[in-house]
């Protein structure tokens, strides 16, 4: 099942009504679907797909991925360190299923902020763009964004998903840095949400009121009824109208995308690896959107970052009661999750063209706050590969013995991600010049 | 061995067997609950006849959920609540419960309710990012306890029912938590990292006297005193994953009760002393379980 707007939908025997009604808001404007851009390079990719793993809010380094047990009191925290699979490496006990698997992803302890964006909104935008926000309206596109555009679509699912229920926001306010930016919306991630038990919803405008699939036997038909009811589109989104509900049209009949959006296709025993959770299902999610070839896939943990902000899920910003926080809730979700999902790409074969990135925007304070929790870190912080012709099974980089900066090793910042993430995805150094993008970014020769 | 010794071994085998088959069977965990949602901290009220749960009924809000034992049915506990409301704490009578309450960005309040009038009284969180945790209320409804962070340390402390008289309780290094009165008011127990890691304490009710009971380099949290104060049951990663044990008061006596892959966390007895209902997650789903003690 999956659910276009509020109400679920059969994807088997085709689409309710009301379902359908739903659809197209959540496409990206002038969403290319149907147009065939492949672009030179996309073939030479080493990762025909990426999945960015945004730990949106930004969870701790200490006691995460980088625990200083010698550090004094007042900063290492109160988890005990468990060895992984990777001799001399050990995260905290609150890992213990990625600790398991150590040996299949490379872990670097170097991640860096850039200028002043140790805010939230701000920190977003540099970590989905390499870049700090700017006071224009338009931004430098996401990594997603560069990725998908340099690949195009090559078949009925958009080329840039990102998971999560709704635009990503930090206590209520929107990333500026989260799509296209001068790439255009075209290039928007195409967003969709999951909810704990797995169905997929797609938020959606109603703005094909009137309409049925059976209505609609082909596109002409489709766009002649969206002729008739133009007045109910944005009149400055006009021009990409027509391609934004041809696309939404191709994604609706399709049963091939429809299917990529449908977790009732796996088995009982696989979902319950991932866990009952909106980011275990989301996970699994992005795994099938890895398997039908997507390019780019940004799996957020949550859509707000805040671990207490009424209306929102629980994020990872832990300015209050940090350790009962990741120790209750965040880490087990995303050790059972995350683990599902390496385990699953590895596998199924995937994970050699699969890139897995994981990270948040920041780290956060080595020094246990006033409040006996952990504020916002830009200076060190962690970050996770796996798959796309990656050595796993190291660790890149020493942060100092606070775990407050780098000691040894690269130092990474966002952009540097990005360039690494695109690289691989086949966006080569001419591409990126041609495209205008990530300029003064650095591949991550460590990880090749 | 004849035919007939097979038979009759058979005969004598096959009682045994189904006797075995239901002594086992009697002693698996009952399954309270279905939906497989996240669930948290459950408590008995109303001396073990109801039971009362968080639950991350959507992605946004943890609600308070009321489950009548004796037939399951369940029901919001605060029909009204707009906000997410989680950690509640039941006096054993079942007239005062108290909760957190998010009532801004990381802002929490602790909540008292007189179910017997239906009034609200409301402890406040410092400006800020702020707020108070697990609370605990005593047997004689006069005290209720919870966590508070300030100055880089995490302390417990203790009001009275109409949130006044506050008094602090602990004052060491590292997050104290959990605490939980014994049966009969005179102790507390609680978790706290003051040694460098998570471990069980006990301490007399005014916070002296503290000294620990747990002594183990991973995490032991959650404790909560059984109805005769003999025992603790509490959370420990000890054996690599969060699982139950029972430990005697007084340091000795170590049992552990649940032992799956998975996750079983939240322990609370139930007033008989002989169950304790647990949030185990099986199969990647969270459910309440009442599970009788060896």
């Amino acid at each position: 099942m999956f659910d276009i707007g509020e109400f679920r939908a059969g994807t088997c025997s085709g689409l309710t009504r009301r379902s359908f009604l739903r659809i197209g808001s959540s496409l990206p404007l002038g969403f290319p679907l149907s147009q065939a851009a492949a672009q030179v390079g996309a073939t030479e990719a080493k990762a025909k797909s990426v999945i960015f793993v945004f730990l949106w809010g930004a969870p701790s380094h200490l006691d995460t991925f980088d625990p200083k047990p010698n550090s004094p009191v007042e900063y290492r925290g109160p988890f005990a360190n468990i060895p992984t699979r990777t001799p001399g490496v050990h995260f905290t006990e609150l890992l213990p299923r990625t600790a398991l698997r150590s040996d299949l992803f490379t872990l670097v302890r170097t991640n860096v902020g850039i200028g002043t964006s140790a805010g939230h909104p701000k920190g977003g935008t540099v970590a989905l763009t390499g870049f700090e926000e700017i006071s224009a309206p338009v931004q430098q596109p996401t990594f997603g964004s560069i990725v998908a555009k340099h690949r195009g679509s090559h078949g009925p699912l958009p080329e840039f998903f990102s998971l999560a229920n709704g635009k990503l926001t930090a206590g209520g306010e929107f990333i500026k840095g989260d799509g296209g930016g001068n790439l255009t919306r075209a290039h928007d991630p195409f967003m969709v949400g999951c909810s704990q038990k797995g169905v997929v919803d797609i938020p959606a405008m109603k703005l094909l009121k009137g309409l049925s699939p059976r209505q609609i036997t082909d596109r002409r038909t489709l766009l002649a009824h969206l002729d008739a009811d133009r007045s109910l589109i944005d009149n400055t989104v006009v021009g990409d109208w027509q391609r934004s509900y041809g696309a939404a049209y191709d994604l609706l009949v399709n049963s091939e995308a429809r299917r990529a959006l449908d977790l009732t296709q796996e088995s009982d025993t696989t979902r319950a690896r991932y866990g009952q959770s909106e980011f275990g299902q989301s996970a699994l999610l992005a795994r099938r959107l890895a398997e039908a070839k997507v390019p780019y896939i940004q799996l957020n943990y949550s859509r707000d970052v805040d671990a207490f902000n009424p209306g929102f899920e629980i994020g990872w910003d832990t300015h209050i009661y940090n350790f009962e926080l990741l120790q209750d809730q965040l880490c087990p979700n995303f050790d059972r999750a995350f683990t599902a999902l390496l385990d699953d790409l590895n596998s199924r074969g995937l994970l050699d063209e699969t890139l897995l990135v994981c990270k948040g925007e920041f780290g956060r304070t080595p020094k246990i706050s006033n409040r006996a929790a952990r504020d916002h870190w830009t200076r060190c912080y962690f970050s996770l590969w796996a798959g796309a012709g990656i050595e796993p099974g190291r660790v890149i980089g020493e942060s100092d013995r606070l775990g407050e900066e780098p000691r040894s090793g690269p130092v990474v910042t966002a952009l540097d991600v990005g360039t690494t993430v695109a690289q691989l995805a086949g966006v080569d150094t001419q591409a990126r010049a041609e495209m205008n993008v990530l300029e003064g970014g650095t591949v991550i020769d460590e990880l090749l | 061995m004849s035919f007939f010794d097979r038979a009759c071994l058979r005969l004598i085998a096959l009682p045994v067997f189904v006797v075995v088959l239901a002594l086992s069977v009697s002693a698996d965990p009952v399954r309270l609950t279905s939906d497989g949602l996240l669930k948290a901290s459950p408590v008995f009220s109303k001396n073990g006849t109801e039971l009362i749960y968080a639950v991350l009924e959507n992605p946004e809000r943890f609600r308070l959920v009321k489950m009548n034992l004796a037939d399951r049915t369940t029901e919001s506990f605060r029909k009204d609540a707009s906000t997410a409301e989680f950690e509640p704490a039941c006096s054993p009578d079942g007239r005062y419960c108290a909760f957190v309450r998010q009532i801004g960005v990381l802002s929490l309040s602790l909540t008292i309710l007189d179910r017997q009038t239906n009034s609200i009284t409301e402890v406040m969180p410092p400006s800020g990012f702020a707020g108070m945790r697990s609370p605990a209320i005593s047997s004689d409804n006069t005290r209720v306890l919870y966590s508070l962070a300030d100055e880089g340390r995490q302390n417990i402390y203790s009001t009275n029912l109409k949130a006044e008289d506050p008094q602090k309780l602990t004052d060491s290094v590292g997050i104290n938590n959990w605490p939980c009165f014994s049966p009969d008011g005179k102790w507390i127990v609680f978790g706290s990292s003051r040694d460098g890691n998570f471990e069980i304490y006990v301490m007399r009710s005014d916070g002296s006297e503290a000294r620990r009971v747990t002594h183990n380099p991973f995490q032991d949290i959650r404790p909560r005193f059984s109805p005769d104060g003999q025992h603790i049951v509490f959370v420990s990663h000890r054996d690599s994953n969060s699982e139950i044990y029972v430990i005697n008061v007084n340091g000795t006596g170590l049992t552990r009760i649940t032992n799956h892959v998975e996750r079983d966390d939240y322990p609370e007895w139930h007033s008989d002393g002989k169950r304790l209902v647990i949030v185990s997650e099986r199969n990647g789903q969270h459910d309440l379980y009442l599970r009788e003690l060896p």
